[in-house]
């Protein structure tokens, strides 16, 4: 197989004066992020599972206990 | 600490290709489920959660309930996007500083991460399994959409006389 030397993506970024007055934020929740300040990877995985199955009309079983 | 004040740039600081948080004010109401507040740089932030929440119309818990390994969704792995991307960045801080005069939260929940400061990587990771229990009516054990029907009636037979004519 032949290599192929592509050239890479370039990224400049020039950060200026960033001067903030009041952050109101009521809640952050499920893998999420608030950053004041800089960073280089960000990865945030949230699996959410309620299927129709999740509701259970009968009488209450107790879940199975932690082997 | 003054919201505005004028940082010098450390040589000594431990990412030289991050600025300085300074924020003058902050007010935090709760903290819970895996989740981080951080004050200060780091190398990495890796919250992780496994969530199983279970809800009965009456709420009778048993101390020792649930097993993860019951629940296909605690042992799937996320998709990850490739950790190495063939992009080269230059990052220039005309201004060495990120300034915040106050920075208001009520929560921070469920493997979620508040900082104020520098990291490298943030892997965050969370997965919620949700169960709701109800117990069975009658004549509408089999038919549960039933219910909102037969709400109604309830309600338009209770109504007050005064509008019932």
């Amino acid at each position: 197989m032949a290599h192929e030397r592509k050239a890479p993506v370039c990224l400049h970024v020039v950060n200026e004066r960033l001067d903030i007055g009041h952050i109101r934020i009521t809640a952050v929740g499920s893998s999420s992020l608030v950053l004041i300040g800089d960073t280089e990877r960000i990865a945030l995985s949230s699996v959410f599972d309620t299927p129709p199955e999740s509701v259970i009309v009968g009488p209450f079983i107790p879940l199975s206990p932690e082997s | 600490m003054s919201g505005t004040a004028d940082l010098p740039v450390s040589s000594a600081a431990p990412f030289r290709t991050h600025r300085t948080s300074i924020v003058g004010h902050v007010r935090l109401n709760s903290v819970q489920f895996s989740s981080h507040v951080q004050v200060g740089d780091n190398k990495a932030v890796c919250p992780q959660s496994d969530v199983l929440a279970v809800q009965r119309e009456i709420p009778v818990f048993r101390a020792d309930e649930g097993d993860f390994a019951d629940f296909s969704i605690f042992s799937a792995t996320p998709p990850w996007t490739p950790a190495r991307e063939p992009v080269r960045v230059f990052v220039c801080h005309a201004d060495p500083a990120i300034r915040v005069r106050s920075l208001d939260v009520k929560a921070v929940s469920v493997s979620s991460v508040l900082q104020i400061g520098a990291n490298r990587c943030v892997r965050a990771v969370n997965r919620t399994k949700h169960i709701r229990m109800l117990l069975p009516r009658q004549e509408d054990a089999h038919a549960p959409w039933r219910k909102t029907e037969r709400q109604e009636e309830v309600t338009g037979a209770d109504a007050p006389p005064s509008v019932s004519g």
